[in-house]
C-alpha cells in the first residue's frame, strides 16, 4: 500500500475516543491536520490533551480511527516513531547518562537522528556534553531533550508543555529553534501548552479541548475572520451586552466583548474592532477562567 | 517577547513595522527583503503570518517579486509609502489633532512652529 | 542488529561501574589472600590441605586450582548479584519515568526487553567466567612467581593448560546458556510479577514458592510442585556442569597434565549429556512458561510500563 504524502493529511482522526474505565478522556474527536502547520493544543488540566497526544504516539489505544503519517500508531508504532518525535510533559531523560552518551545511544537507536546536528544544537545551550543528566537543573534537562529531538529528521513533532521549567531566555531560544528547524512548510508541530499568549504568534492553527471534546479547531487566519472582538467604553456596555457576546472582558483603556460571527452593524459601530486573543477566546469557549491573563486586567 | 498589541491582526502589525523600516531607510530601494524564514526567526512569528505581511506590502505596491531571487523593495516604494503615510495623517490623524488644538486654543505661535 | 547492539551498549553504559567491581573483586581478594595469607586452608575433596602444603605442589596444579577457585567465586558472586537485580530490572526505568524517553524511540518492545535480559542474565555471567579465568591466571602467575620463581611459572605445560581451560570455558559458557533455558520460567515469571505487581511482585512470588507450593501439594496429596521445582533446580545445575572435570580423589601429586589433556573430551561428553536432557517434555514445559513470562514483560511495556 502506498502512502501518498502529497494530498493526505499528516494526521487524521475520525470519531477518536479514549476511555479510562467509564471516563471518556477523549470524546469522539474528528479532525485533519495537514503538513506545514504549527498547531497549538489548548485545554484545562484533564481536558484530554495528554490522552490525545498519547493516542497519537501510540502509547494508548482508542476507539474510532486514527491515522498518523498514514500509519496506525498502535500497530505500526516502531515505523511511526521513525518519523515522529515527541517529548512528554515531564523531564524524563535517564539520570545516569551523560549528555554525550545520550547522543551516542540515540544515534544507534534512531535512524533519522543526526549526532552532528545534536551536538551543534547542544553547543547553543549552557549544557556541556560531559555533564550527567542527574546534575542538571530541570530547565537544562528540558533544553537537552529539545536539542536531541530537534536533531531528529521527523515529519511530525509533538510537544507536551515543552516550556515548563524554562526561563524567559530559554523559552525564547526554544521558539527560535522551533521556527528555524521546524517551520519549513513540510513538517507539522503540535504543541500543548498553558503559556498561550507567548506562543500565540508562532501558531498557524489552534485546537481547543474541553472535557474531552473538540470545542474548536481553526486556523488563526480563519479565527480572525470569524470571531469579532469589539472594544468599547462603559457607556455602550449595556447595548453591547444585549447582542449576546460570548464573553465580556477588560482591556487596556476600557472593555471589550467577543462575538462568534459579526454582530449587527449598529453594534459594530459602537466600538472599535480589536484582534481577538486566544486566551480570551479559550476562556469564552470553555467558561472556566483558570488560565491567567497577563494583559489588561 | 510580548511585542504585539491587540488592535490589529499580527500580519498587519508586522507589515506596518516593515514599512516603518523601509521609511527609516533600513532597507534600501532595490535591495532584497529579508527572507520569510529570517523574519519569522527575528520577530518570532509563524512564517505564514510573515508571508501574509509581505503579501500586504506587495499589494500596496511596495515590493516586487524577481523570479528566482525573491522579494525586493520596488524603486519608488519610499515615495509611495511616504505619500500613503501623509495621506493617512492628513485624513485621519490631523483632523482629530486640529480639533483638539482648537479646543485648547493653541495657534501657530504657541506651537512655535518656526523653531526647530 | 545495530539497534540490539546499541541496547546492549546502554546496559554497559548504565551498569559498567558495578559490573567492573563485581568482576574484579574476587581476583583482587584472592590475590591478597595468596600473597599475604599463610595460614589459610583449602578443602579439596574432603582432604584438608593447608596453603603452605599447596605451595609445595606442582605449579601447574596450583595454577589450575587457583584459576578454578577464582572462576567459581567470580561466577557465583555475579550470579548472586544478578539474581538480586533481575526483579528490579523489570521496573528499572519506571520509577524515574525515564521509560517514557525509551518508549519515544523507534525500538520494538520485544527487542528492548530481550536486550536487557541478554545483557544481565547471559552476557554478564559469561563475562564473569572469562574474568574469573583471566583473573585466576593472574593470581596464579603471581603466586607461582612469588613462591616458586618465574622459571617455574614459565615452564608449565602451557599448550595443555590453555587447551584445557579453553575447553572448560566453552563448556561453562554453553552451560550458562542452557541453564538459562531451564531457569527461564523462574526468572521471567518473577520479573513479570515484579513488572505487573510492582512492590508486591517479589513477595507474591516468594509466597507462592514457599507457602503456595506446599499447600498445593498437600491439597493434591502428591508432591507435584515441589518435585517439579526441585527437578528444575537440578536440571539447571546439570545444564551448567554435569560431572566434575577433576578426578574424584585429587591429591597434591595428581597428574595435572593428564587432567588438562582430558578436559576437551570431558567437555564434549558433559555437553552432550546436558543437551540430551533438553529432549524432554519437562524442558518444553519450562521454556513454554519462560516464553509466557517474556510475553508478559513485553505486554507490560506495551501498555506504557
Amino acid at each position: 500500500m502506498s502512502h501518498t504524502i502529497t494530498d493526505q493529511p499528516l494526521l487524521r482522526a475520525q470519531g477518536l475516543t479514549v476511555q479510562y474505565g467509564s471516563k471518556r478522556a477523549v470524546d469522539n474527536l474528528s479532525f485533519d491536520i495537514p503538513k506545514g502547520r504549527v498547531v497549538g493544543l489548548l485545554g484545562h488540566n484533564g481536558a484530554g490533551k495528554t490522552s490525545l497526544l498519547k493516542a497519537i504516539v501510540g502509547l494508548i489505544a482508542g476507539q474510532g480511527s486514527l491515522s498518523v503519517l498514514g500509519l496506525d500508531p498502535r500497530a505500526q508504532r516502531v515505523e511511526l516513531l521513525q518519523s515522529l518525535a515527541y517529548i512528554p510533559d515531564v523531564a524524563i531523560l535517564p539520570r545516569w547518562a551523560r549528555v554525550s552518551e545520550l547522543v551516542d545511544l540515540m544515534s544507534g537507536l534512531h535512524p533519522r537522528f543526526s549526532a552532528e546536528r545534536a551536538r551543534t544544537l547542544l553547543r547553543r545551550t549552557s549544557v556541556g556534553l560531559d555533564d550527567k543528566v542527574k546534575n542538571l537543573s530541570k530547565g537544562m534537562v528540558v533544553q537537552v531533550h529539545l536539542a536531541l529531538v530537534a536533531a531528529i529528521d521527523a515529519r511530525l513533532l509533538i510537544l507536551d508543555e515543552p516550556t515548563l521549567g524554562l526561563d524567559v531566555l530559554s523559552r525564547k531560544s526554544f521558539y527560535e529553534m522551533l521556527i528555524d528547524e521546524w517551520c519549513d512548510g513540510e513538517r507539522t508541530v503540535i504543541i500543548s501548552t498553558h503559556q498561550v499568549e507567548e506562543i500565540e504568534a508562532l501558531l498557524s492553527d489552534v485546537m481547543m479541548l474541553n472535557e474531552g471534546q473538540l470545542v474548536l479547531y481553526i486556523s488563526l487566519q480563519d479565527l480572525e475572520q470569524r470571531f469579532v472582538a469589539l472594544g468599547h467604553d462603559a457607556a455602550t456596555a449595556d447595548a453591547i451586552a444585549a447582542a449576546h457576546p460570548l464573553l465580556r472582558y477588560r482591556v487596556q483603556g476600557g472593555q471589550a466583548a467577543l462575538f462568534d460571527g459579526k454582530p449587527p452593524a449598529d453594534v459594530l459601530a459602537m466600538g472599535q474592532r480589536l484582534r481577538p486573543s486566544l486566551v480570551d477566546l479559550f476562556v469564552a469557549l470553555t467558561r472556566r477562567p483558570e488560565i491567567s491573563r497577563t494583559q489588561g486586567v | 517577547m510580548q511585542a504585539w498589541n491587540d488592535k490589529q491582526a499580527l500580519y498587519q502589525q508586522l507589515a506596518d513595522r516593515l514599512a516603518a523600516r523601509l521609511l527609516d531607510g533600513e532597507i534600501a530601494e532595490g535591495q532584497a527583503m529579508p527572507s520569510v524564514r529570517a523574519l519569522a526567526g527575528h520577530y518570532l512569528l509563524n512564517p505564514l503570518t510573515v508571508s501574509r505581511a509581505l503579501q500586504a506590502l506587495d499589494e500596496q505596491g511596495l515590493l516586487e517579486n524577481r523570479r528566482g531571487l525573491g522579494l525586493y523593495v520596488r524603486p519608488g516604494a519610499l515615495q509611495r509609502l511616504r505619500q500613503a503615510e501623509r495621506d493617512h495623517f492628513l485624513q485621519h490623524e490631523w483632523p482629530v489633532l486640529r480639533a483638539r488644538l482648537r479646543r485648547l486654543g493653541l495657534g501657530a505661535e504657541q506651537l512655535q512652529w518656526e523653531n526647530p | 542488529m545495530n539497534t540490539f547492539i546499541t541496547l546492549l551498549r546502554r546496559e554497559w553504559l548504565q551498569h559498567r561501574l558495578g559490573w567492573l567491581i563485581l568482576l574484579s573483586v574476587p581476583t583482587v581478594l584472592t590475590l591478597g589472600l595468596v600473597l599475604l595469607g599463610n595460614s589459610a586452608h583449602i578443602q579439596l575433596n574432603g582432604d584438608d590441605i593447608s596453603l603452605a602444603d599447596a605451595r609445595r605442589a606442582a605449579p601447574a596444579l596450583q595454577t589450575l586450582l587457583i584459576t578454578l577457585i577464582v572462576m567459581v567465586i567470580t561466577f557465583a558472586l555475579t550470579v548472586l548479584a544478578v539474581g538480586f537485580q533481575l526483579p528490579g530490572l523489570a521496573r528499572r526505568d519506571v520509577q524515574d519515568r525515564s521509560i517514557e524517553f525509551w518508549l519515544s524511540l523507534p525500538v520494538g518492545h520485544a527487542q528492548s526487553v530481550g536486550a536487557t535480559l541478554t545483557a544481565h542474565s547471559l552476557l554478564l555471567p559469561v563475562a564473569a567466567l572469562l574474568a574469573g579465568l583471566v583473573g585466576g591466571q593472574l593470581v596464579a602467575a603471581a603466586a607461582a612467581i612469588v613462591m616458586q620463581g618465574p622459571v617455574a611459572w614459565l615452564t608449565q605445560p602451557w599448550p595443555a593448560m590453555l587447551l584445557g581451560l579453553a575447553a572448560l570455558l566453552t563448556r561453562l559458557v554453553l552451560g550458562v546458556a542452557l541453564a538459562l533455558t531451564w531457569l527461564s520460567p523462574l526468572i521471567l515469571l518473577t520479573m513479570a510479577a515484579s513488572a505487573w505487581l510492582k512492590r508486591w511482585g517479589l513477595p507474591v512470588v516468594m509466597g507462592l514458592l514457599f507457602a503456595g507450593v506446599p499447600l498445593l501439594d498437600h491439597y493434591l496429596g502428591q508432591d507435584v510442585f515441589k518435585t517439579a521445582l526441585t527437578r528444575l533446580m537440578d536440571e539447571s545445575r546439570q545444564a551448567l556442569i554435569t560431572t566434575s572435570p577433576l578426578p574424584d580423589h585429587l591429591t597434591l601429586s595428581a597428574d595435572v597434565l593428564a587432567i588438562l589433556m582430558g578436559m576437551p573430551a570431558w567437555a564434549l561428553r558433559d555437553l552432550g549429556n546436558a543437551l540430551s536432557h533438553l529432549a524432554s517434555a519437562f524442558w518444553l514445559l519450562a521454556t513454554a512458561l519462560g516464553a509466557g513470562g517474556f510475553g508478559l514483560l513485553v505486554l507490560r511495556r506495551q501498555r506504557g510500563a
